[in-house]
C-alpha cells in the first residue's frame, strides 16, 4: 500500500489543465464516492476516508462510453482475475485507465492497493485535497452530464449500482422504482465480431516434444 | 463474406492494424501419458482421421438406450499423435453465436504429455476485412477465442483433470491464458520502438492486447512486444526457429500464469487451515456444533490440498521438460528477446517452496485432525463419567427406594394385622381383652369356656395375620423379580492391592471400558469387565463388575456389582469377587 503526497499543485489551479474527458472522469470518481456513500451502505465516515474500488469505476467508465459521455474512449475486451481466482473478461477503456493515471501523476487522485482475503489485489482511488479545488471549477454542463446519467429516464429515480462478485460475477445499473429499463451494463459480456479464420498447424510440433 | 457483422455498441479508433495476422492461444494444463493416452482414446484415433462430434457432457443414464445433447459440439480431426506424447488436432467450433454474428471458426490443438496445449489459427477477415485488421477488433476475437477454447478443451479433458481445474479456477472456463500474436506487417512502423510507448494512442491500443507494463523490442527487421499477456510479434520472415522460440516463450508465460493462480490458491487455502483453528478453539470451549463442522472442514481441506499437491508434482515434472528443451535450444537473435529459462527457473523455484507449504498445511491439519481427535475422546470421557455417576444416583434412589418399599411394607402387615382383627370381630364380635384369662392361668385355676373360645380366637387371628402377611410378601417378591431385572451392588473397599496383579488379573477379563482419569496428583483407574465369559464366576448372577483405583497409591476404592437376580445375597457376592482378588494375590 503507498500514498503519492509529494510537491504542492496550488500554482495549477486551473481546470484547463485537463481535457473535457478527463473533467468528466474527475467528477465521476467524487460523484461514485458520493453515490455509493449515499446509497444503501450509506455510513458517516468523512469523504476523505472513502475510496472508489477500480471496478465499479470501470464499469460505470464503459457505462458512460456507451452512452456516449467520453469523446475520445473506447473499449475492449480485456481479461482481468478477480480477486486472484477466475479470470473474466470486462469490456475495459484503457483510455480511462490512461487517463486515471495521468489525475494520478497531477496528484488530483490518490491511488491504493489493498489486499483481498482471496489473495489478489485491489486498487481504489480517491480524491485529494488538490483534486476538490478544481472540482469545484469543472463547468456546469459537464456536471450535468455527469448527473443526467444516473437518473431514471422514465421515472427521474436515481439509479442504483449493485456489483456482485463471485464465481459468476454481476455488475448492474438499476432504477428501484420501474420495471423499464434501458440501461443494461453488460460490461462482463465481450462483444462479438464476425470472423474467419484457418487452423494453422504448428510446424515445430516434433521439436516440442520430441 | 461481405456481409460480416458486429454487435460492438461504440465507434472504434482503431490505430494499429498488423497483416495477416496469426493467433496463438497457450496454456498449461495437468497432463501426463496416461491423461494423454486417454484422450487419445476419446478421439478415436485408431478410427483413422474422420471427423469426431465432441461434448462435455457425461453420460448419466448407462441403462438409457438413448442419449439427449443440448447442440453445441466440437467437430475434430486428428491429423497427427504418439499416443504417449502429443496430438495435433483440427477443431471446428460450432457454438451458435447472435443474430448476425459469423464466426467461421477453425483452430489447430497441440497437445502434449508435458501439459502444454496450444490453440493456433491465421485470421482470414474480421467484420468484412482482410489482410490489415485492427488489434481493436483482434482483441474482440481473442476475448472469444479465450472462452469457446475452454469449452472445446474442456469436452476432451478426463473428469480428474477437471477436478484440477476446479479447485485452482473456481470457474474453469474463465482461466487466464497467453496469447501470442504474429503479424506480417504493422501499418505505423517506427524506427526507434520506443515510439510506440507514446502514453496515447499507439501504447493504449498495444495495452489493450498485451496489459500495461508492455516493452518493445527492435531484433533486425523485427518488432516483438511483450506484456504481462502476451507477446505481439511484427514477423515479416517467421521461420520455423522463431515460432519455436515465440512458443517456447508462450508456454513458459502460461505455466508463469498457471503458477500464479496456483499460488493464490495456496495462501487461500492456508487462511481456510487458520480459520479452522477459530472453530477448533469454539470447539475446545465445549460447541459440540463446532466440534463436528470442524471435522468436516479439515475433511475437505485435507482433500483438496491433497489435490493441490498432486498439481504440483504435475507442474514440477512439466517445468523439468521445458526447462530441458530450453537447455537444448540453439541460441539466436530472437532466442535473447524470448528469455525463456530465466522465467522457467524462477516458476521451478516458486513450485518448490510450494511443496514446503502443501506438507506443512497437511501436517497442520494432520495434528489439528489429531487434536480434534482428543477432543471428541475427552468429549466423551465426560459424557461417560456424567453416565457414571447418573447411574450411581440412580442406584442411590433405588437403594433409597428399597428402604421406602421396606418401610411400606411394614405399615402394610401393621395394616393388615388390623384388617384380620377387624374381619374376625365382624365374624364374631368384638374379643375382650378379659384380663381374668391372664390372672386364671396365673393363679393356675384354669380357664372357663369363654376364656378358652376367646383366647382360641386371639391365637387364630394371630394366625391369620401371620398368613396374610407372608403372602403379601411373596406376591410382592414375585412381581418385584418381574420389575427389576437389574440390581446394583456397591462397595467402598479402600484397601491396598497389588497392580501388577491385578494388570494380570484383568488380561483374562473381557474388558468392556477402561476409564483413566487425572485427578490433582492422582491416576484414577475404573475397569467394566463382562463376567459372561468369566470360568470362576460366570455361575453367579452377576453382568458387570468394575473396580476404581488409585494406581499412584495403589488404593482399590470401589467396587461395582451388576447383578440380574434381586433376592442375590450382595454380601455373599461381594465376598466371591474379593475372594477371587485375594486369591489372584491383587487383595492381602
Amino acid at each position: 500500500m503507498f500514498i503519492d503526497e509529494n510537491s504542492s499543485n496550488e500554482n495549477k489551479s486551473d481546470i484547463s489543465i485537463l481535457t473535457r474527458d478527463q473533467q468528466i472522469l474527475l467528477y465521476t470518481i467524487d460523484y461514485m464516492i458520493k453515490w455509493v456513500k449515499g446509497g444503501d451502505h450509506f455510513l458517516q465516515i468523512p469523504e476523505e476516508r472513502t475510496w472508489i474500488k477500480e471496478l465499479p469505476l470501470w464499469a460505470v467508465i464503459y457505462y458512460q462510453i456507451v452512452k456516449g459521455t467520453y469523446e475520445t474512449y473506447d473499449y475492449a475486451p480485456t481479461s482481468i482475475q478477480f480477486f486472484g481466482r477466475s479470470s473474466f473478461t470486462v469490456n475495459l477503456s484503457y483510455e480511462g485507465v490512461d487517463d486515471i493515471e495521468d489525475l494520478r501523476e497531477l496528484e488530483i487522485i490518490d491511488k491504493i492497493r489493498l489486499s483481498t482475503s482471496q489473495h489478489g489485489f485491489v486498487t481504489a482511488y480517491r480524491i485529494t485535497e488538490y483534486g476538490n479545488k478544481l472540482l469545484v471549477l469543472i463547468p456546469e454542463d459537464v456536471k450535468d452530464e455527469v448527473h443526467g446519467l444516473f437518473y431514471c429516464k422514465h421515472c427521474k429515480t436515481h439509479l442504483n449500482f449493485l456489483m456482485n462478485i463471485g464465481d459468476e460475477p454481476e455488475i448492474k445499473i438499476d432504477c428501484p422504482e420501474c420495471d423499464v429499463s434501458d440501461f443494461e451494463l453488460s460490461f462482463l459480456k465481450s462483444e462479438d465480431v464476425s470472423y474467419i479464420s484457418e487452423p494453422y498447424f504448428l510446424r515445430i510440433s516434433k521439436k516440442l516434444v520430441g | 463474406m461481405s456481409d460480416l457483422q458486429s454487435n460492438v455498441k461504440d465507434e472504434l479508433s482503431e490505430i494499429l492494424f498488423v497483416k495477416n495476422p496469426k493467433i496463438f492461444v497457450i496454456e498449461w494444463l495437468p497432463f501426463d501419458s496416461n491423461q494423454l493416452i486417454e484422450l487419445n482414446h476419446k478421439l478415436d484415433i485408431e478410427k483413422g482421421s474422420r471427423k469426431t462430434l465432441l461434448t462435455g457432457l457425461i453420460d448419466q443414464s448407462p441403462d438409457s438406450p438413448t442419449f439427449q445433447s443440448k447442440g453445441k459440439h466440437t467437430k475434430v480431426v486428428v491429423k497427427d499423435y504418439s499416443l504417449d506424447n502429443y496430438v495435433n488436432l483440427e477443431a471446428i467450433i460450432d457454438i451458435p453465436e447472435q443474430e448476425g454474428i459469423v464466426q467461421i471458426e477453425e483452430m489447430a490443438i497441440f497437445v502434449s504429455k508435458a501439459g502444454f496445449v496450444v490453440y493456433s489459427l491465421s485470421l482470414k477477415e474480421i467484420d468484412g476485412k482482410n489482410t490489415f485488421m485492427s488489434l481493436d477488433k483482434l482483441s474482440r476475437v481473442v476475448a472469444d477465442l479465450s472462452q469457446d477454447s475452454s469449452v472445446l478443451i474442456d469436452s476432451l479433458l478426463t473428469e480428474f483433470q477437471r477436478k484440477f481445474l476446479k479447485i485452482i479456477f473456481g470457474n474453469p472456463i474463465h482461466r487466464p491464458k497467453t496469447i501470442c500474436y504474429v503479424g506480417e506487417e504493422i501499418n505505423i512502423k517506427h524506427d526507434d520502438v520506443n515510439d510506440y510507448l507514446d502514453g496515447e494512442d499507439c501504447e493504449i491500443e498495444l495495452n489493450q492486447l498485451l496489459g500495461e507494463g508492455h516493452k518493445p523490442y527492435k531484433v533486425n527487421n523485427d518488432l516483438i512486444f511483450k506484456g504481462t499477456r502476451g507477446s505481439i510479434s511484427i514477423i515479416e520472415d517467421f521461420t520455423e526457429d522463431k515460432e519455436f522460440q515465440m512458443i517456447l516463450w508462450g508456454i513458459q508465460h502460461a505455466i508463469g500464469s498457471f503458477v500464479d493462480s496456483f499460488m493464490s490458491r495456496i495462501w487461500e487455502l492456508y487462511d481456510q487451515a487458520n480459520s479452522t483453528k477459530d472453530i477448533v478453539e469454539e470447539a475446545v470451549e465445549g460447541n459440540t456444533e463446532a466440534l463436528n463442522r470442524v471435522q468436516e472442514h479439515i475433511t475437505i481441506l485435507t482433500s483438496t490440498i491433497s489435490v493441490v499437491g498432486q498439481i504440483q508434482e504435475f507442474l514440477k515434472e512439466s517445468c523439468i521438460d521445458v526447462l530441458g528443451r530450453c537447455r537444448k535450444n540453439d541460441k539466436t537473435v530472437l532466442s535473447e528477446c524470448f528469455d525463456v529459462e530465466k522465467s522457467l527457473i524462477t516458476s521451478q523455484n516458486r513450485i518448490a517452496e510450494s511443496e514446503k507449504i502443501i506438507n506443512g498445511l497437511l501436517t497442520e491439519l494432520e495434528g489439528l485432525r489429531n487434536y480434534i481427535a482428543t477432543l471428541s475422546e475427552l468429549q466423551m470421557r465426560k459424557m461417560s463419567k456424567v453416565m457414571t455417576q447418573n447411574t450411581k444416583s440412580m442406584n442411590q434412589v433405588l437403594q433409597a427406594n428399597t428402604r421406602t418399599g421396606g418401610a411400606i411394607d411394614m405399615i402394610e402387615l401393621i395394616l393388615a394385622g388390623s384388617i384380620i382383627l377387624e374381619v374376625v370381630a365382624f365374624a364374631i364380635g368384638e374379643i375382650s381383652s378379659d384380663q381374668t384369662i391372664f390372672r386364671s392361668i396365673l393363679d393356675g385355676a384354669g380357664l372357663d369356656k369363654d376364656q378358652i373360645a376367646t383366647l382360641t380366637l386371639f391365637i387364630v387371628s394371630i394366625f391369620a395375620w401371620i398368613a396374610i402377611v407372608v403372602y403379601l410378601r411373596w406376591s410382592k417378591n414375585r412381581l418385584e423379580r418381574k420389575a427389576l431385572k437389574d440390581f446394583f451392588i456397591t462397595m467402598t473397599v479402600n484397601k491396598k492391592i497389588n497392580i501388577q496383579k491385578l494388570d494380570d488379573y484383568m488380561k483374562d477379563k473381557e474388558i468392556l471400558t477402561k476409564r483413566v482419569e487425572y485427578e490433582h496428583n492422582s491416576v484414577m483407574i475404573t475397569y467394566v469387565w463382562d463376567i459372561g465369559k468369566d470360568a470362576e464366576l460366570k455361575d453367579l448372577d452377576l453382568e458387570h463388575v468394575s473396580f476404581t483405583y488409585n494406581e499412584t497409591n495403589s488404593l482399590l476404592i470401589s467396587i461395582d456389582i451388576e447383578t440380574s437376580k434381586v433376592e442375590t445375597d450382595q454380601k455373599a457376592l461381594l465376598e466371591i469377587i474379593l475372594s477371587d482378588m485375594r486369591k489372584s494375590g491383587i487383595l492381602d
